[in-house]
């Protein structure tokens, strides 16, 4: 038997997967960005000051993206559609994305602290 | 709309049952025997098998370290010659990583899982099955290598330029290279399996914040194979074509370069220490409940800890490279998400502390809770030097020493093999008819913790002292000697321990249905009553400790009295619910015993293994009945929608035939192309890395082929979906019936000529692939693509036969979607390939 209603249940999973992910994947998203970033522009002999501020505007960015998901989770959600607060998994689901995020923001934190510490473009 | 669960408070069936019911339910799950063991699916068996396959590669993998051991007991020694230790350090490793530690608890799960989740089996056991046979003749043939030195000797990490054909002629490599391919590959399908079955089978009311730690962490493990081991599986081929053909991936010569290899081995390699890790901190958290007696302490905050480690442990693995040379900075980003990490495995390992304190009664040291304690705090050591091989310029210091051995058997065997022992006593009445000696046990654990520490806890000292990895012996002026002798007695002694362990599996492991139903009061189902047909009837659920919060679920469950207590098709099934709500959606018509799997697995692993030793003709033929097997174990599955809807209980009816997007089929299809997506997108990577080293080897727009060789090629890609859509549009309309197998193999052609197209261009432009990293790079572009096209145009075939036979309706439908699936996402990727391949060297 064919299910009409079937396609908006696979995609509530894929909404609710990205939603609870959401923290780790603007983590993700951050290092490939300030990794991608430091390996091309020192290849291709752009300045280590340039590199520098392109990693912090990155980290900044980042954070900032991270606590609007603390802040407005429900925002987010209005999008992506997880099950409700009030239902069974909702409220699981949201305390869960809340905590990926604080630990996402603490990942990009301590990547993009490294730019006070380390050269840009320095040798290992 | 699906069924609410609407009495929370009574069964949903009466009692007594209608008389023969659970007859039929013992007729039908019933395992064969004898000689048709092979064809068993059931999950028990399969499980089983996969886990003693395993354990025994465990115990093969420790003799070959004893051996190590010996040799290093004295400087000078020379009991194995130079080039046996490195074969045997090779094999020791790649045995361990590749051959148990994912295997045992990828086994786990087949075996656990649907126990923990009250499912009759898994929603595709012939694709256990196959993963099982597959993994054991691979295993099997491979480890032989050992017997008549042809085994590989360049570590189990395999670094270029080492392991090229010019620095590691012979055999030994590609076995490696194919052998351990061809085992990934047989994990990712056990890894399908796990993910959907974790998803679809788990019982009415199980919604995601009720799910067993247990399957939240193989569900993050399964999920991590899909993206951790096609990276690897691409570099297993772009080694292997580099020895065999010689396109130049890693060879600086051609504009290679063999640091890609260590980026993605490493973007594999790392993840997969927690790939082995997180299922073992799952059987840690299932088992310190029962000890304590106690709920989980911060279960939400576990669930964070198993999502966080896995995400975070794929931006790890530059670590292993910070003696490589790359930039400070680059490195520091990776020292940072390496320290970051340790905060999820804190989290964990506080959780089960505080668990353990929790306890309402002092805690009875059974033979799991020893293992479980002696994990505690192996673990937390190779945690803490964890975190100091994070910190570079310790790992300056340390790299390549015997610190670094010290640190790995550390984490894994107190983060892996501890809590396994722990769950071998702990679950053993689960699937066997007797529990496990409890006074072996103690025996057996106190010998391996005291020989464990023993033996690896010098090695810290040794390699802070300098005495370098690897090495087939030592000088004695390095003043390491005594330091290695300690070391090989405690192996000796955690060798003991096992060999302990290994005669109580003898004396007492009986494989059956449990005498015992819940020996150490757990409070999860897999405790539940059993019979070969898993339980009785399907519970409804409405708490993570159900045998605790109800105690007459299990006599409720054992007389029928919950969902699906009879078989109403007449064959195996089970239910399958919303992946999130955990409500009943439909029943599965599950496969039986057969051949077909076995045969597949058999000649695939056979075609794999020829072509390693260079027989290419009889490879071919073994491939080619691999996939009819193939074809024949599909063909059986799809039953259709006849015999629905039934009753379940509870007044609740559902269908026992879904396609689309609520079949479990197209489901699998979907983590399928996840795993297409995960290898293309190492293959971007790697194409972009190489460009960045060596951008010269990229050749200028005027060589390139024209553009008008994509644009036809992009072209017959859209018309392939084209072609496809409107066979599907047709059979909705129904219309156009007869033309309907014609439009699916038009379709499956127009994809091949896409790619061939694209192909051909390159050709015609005078790009030879041994030319250069960029040649092979695009070659390696047609290869990637051209193996989905090949994989459509069979399953196209395939649906086109169901199409004449009549098998594929307007509700009969599953293999037309899937095959639409995969032409859509292969013309997607190949369109993707053409825009990289012409667009990128005209702008660069």
């Amino acid at each position: 038997m064919r299910a009409p209603r079937a396609v908006p249940a696979a995609v509530r999973l894929f909404g609710t997967t990205a939603f609870v992910l959401a923290g780790l994947l603007v983590w993700g998203l951050h290092l490939a960005i300030v990794y991608g970033v430091h390996h091309l522009a020192c290849a291709r002999g752009v300045d280590a000051p340039v590199v520098a501020a392109i990693v912090a505007l990155a980290t900044f960015a980042a954070l900032g993206l991270q606590a609007a998901l603390l802040a407005k989770p429900r925002w987010i959600a209005s999008r992506l559609r997880p099950p409700p607060p009030d239902a069974p998994p909702g409220a699981f689901l949201e305390a869960v994305m809340r905590w990926l995020a604080v630990l996402g923001a603490a990942g990009v934190l301590w990547a993009g602290s490294a730019i006070l510490f380390v050269a840009a473009c320095g040798g290992g | 709309m699906l069924p609410s669960l609407s009495d929370e408070r009574g069964p949903p069936n009466s009692w007594p049952r209608p008389a023969g019911e659970e007859e039929a339910l013992r007729r039908i799950w019933q395992r064969p025997g004898g000689w048709r063991f092979p064809t068993a699916v059931n999950n028990t068996v399969i499980g089983a098998l996969y886990l003693g396959a395993a354990f025994v590669f465990f115990v093969l993998a420790g003799i070959l370290a004893l051996l190590m051991r010996v040799q290093l007991a004295s400087p000078g020694n020379e009991v194995v010659s130079q080039d046996l230790y490195n074969q045997l350090f090779t094999m020791h490793g790649t045995t361990m990583m590749f051959l148990f530690a994912v295997p045992a608890v990828e086994a786990l799960g087949v075996l656990l899982l649907p126990q923990m989740l009250a499912a009759r089996d898994l929603p595709f056991p012939r694709l256990g099955a196959f993963a099982v046979w597959a993994y054991i003749v691979g295993g099997v043939v491979f480890f032989s290598t050992i017997f008549y030195g042809l085994a590989p000797s360049g570590g189990w990490f395999m670094y270029p330029p080492l392991t090229t054909a010019e620095f590691s002629p012979g055999a030994g490599a590609d076995f490696w290279l194919l052998g351990i391919g061809f085992i990934e590959i047989s994990a990712i399908a056990g890894a399908i399996e796990i993910i959907v079955g974790t998803l679809r089978t788990r019982p009415p009311g199980m919604s995601l914040e009720k799910m067993p730690i247990f399957a939240w962490a193989m569900l993050v493990f399964a999920m991590m194979i899909v993206i951790a081991f096609p990276a690897v599986i691409l570099a297993t081929m772009f080694l292997e074509i580099e020895r065999s053909f010689g396109w130049p991936f890693f060879s600086v010569d051609g504009g290679g370069d063999p640091l890609l290899w260590q980026h993605l081995f490493w973007f594999f390699g790392h993840p997969e220490v927690y790939i082995i890790f997180l299922p073992a901190a799952g059987l840690v958290s299932m088992i310190v409940p029962t000890i304590a007696r106690a709920p989980l302490v911060g279960y939400r905050l576990i669930v964070v800890a198993l999502v966080g480690t896995g995400f975070l442990s794929f931006g790890l693995w530059v670590h292993h490279m910070f003696a490589t040379g790359l930039p400070a900075l680059g490195l520091a980003f990776f020292s940072a998400s390496s320290m970051a990490v340790a905060v999820p495995s804190g989290i964990q390992l506080f959780a089960w502390i505080a668990t353990l304190a929790r306890a309402e009664r002092r805690i009875r040291l059974t033979t799991p809770a020893l293992f479980i304690l002696g994990m505690l705090a192996i673990f937390t050591i190779g945690g803490l030097t964890g975190v100091m091989v994070a910190m570079v310029p310790f790992d300056w210091q340390a790299h390549d020493s015997y610190f670094i051995v010290a640190h790995l058997h550390y984490v894994l065997i107190g983060g892996m093999v501890f809590p396994l022992f722990a769950a071998f006593h702990y679950w053993a009445p689960v699937v066997s008819r007797r529990r496990l000696s409890e006074a072996a046990g103690r025996w057996s654990f106190a010998c391996m913790f005291v020989g464990f520490n023993v033996a690896f806890f010098p090695l810290h000292i040794a390699g802070l002292a300098g005495m370098p990895r690897r090495v087939w012996t030592y000088a004695g002026e390095l003043g390491v000697g005594e330091l290695n002798l300690v070391s090989t007695c405690g192996a000796f002694l955690l060798a003991a321990g096992i060999l302990i362990f290994v005669i109580d599996l003898v004396r007492n492991f009986r494989f059956g249905i449990g005498e015992e139903t819940n020996p150490w009061g757990g409070g999860t189902l897999e405790f539940l009553p059993q019979g070969v047909y898993s339980t009785r009837s399907i519970p409804r659920v409405t708490s993570r400790e159900p045998l605790w919060d109800r105690p007459a679920l299990a006599l409720e469950v054992a007389r029928g009295q919950h969902y699906l207590p009879n078989a109403p098709t007449g064959g195996r099934e089970t239910l399958i619910t919303s992946a999130i709500e955990a409500r009943p959606e439909y029943v599965i018509q599950l496969p039986g015993p057969s051949w077909t799997q076995w045969i597949a697995a058999v000649f695939t692993a056979a075609s794999f293994l020829l072509l390693t030793v260079k027989i290419v003709v009889p490879a071919l033929v073994c491939g080619a009945i691999a996939i009819g097997a193939c074809c024949a174990w599909a063909w059986q599955l799809d039953k259709g929608p006849g015999g629905g809807p039934v009753d379940i209980g509870g007044g609740i009816r559902v269908p026992v035939y879904m396609t689309g997007p609520a079949g479990h089929g197209w489901w699998a299809m979907v983590v399928l192309m996840f795993v297409a997506g995960s290898l293309y997108l190492a293959y971007l990577f790697s194409y972009l890395y190489i460009w960045t080293g060596a951008p010269e080897a990229w050749p200028s727009p005027s060589v390139l082929p024209p553009p008008g060789a994509a644009v036809a090629a992009i072209a017959a890609l859209g018309a392939a979906v084209a072609a496809y859509v409107l066979a599907e549009r047709g059979l909705d309309a129904g219309r156009r019936m007869s033309l309907l197998p014609w439009c699916v193999l038009l379709a499956a052609l127009l994809l091949a000529a896409g790619v061939g197209i694209g192909l051909h261009a390159q050709w015609q432009a005078g790009v030879r692939p041994t030319a250069s990293s960029y040649a092979a790079l695009v070659y390696t572009d047609s290869l990637l693509n051209g193996q989905l096209a090949i994989a459509v145009l069979i399953m196209a075939g395939f649906t086109a036969a169901r199409c004449w036979l009549g098998k594929v309706d307007l509700r009969r439908r599953a293999c037309l979607e899937n095959t639409g699936l995969l032409l859509r996402y292969t013309a997607a990727q190949a369109a993707v390939g053409q825009l990289l391949l012409h667009a990128f060297p005209r702008f660069v």
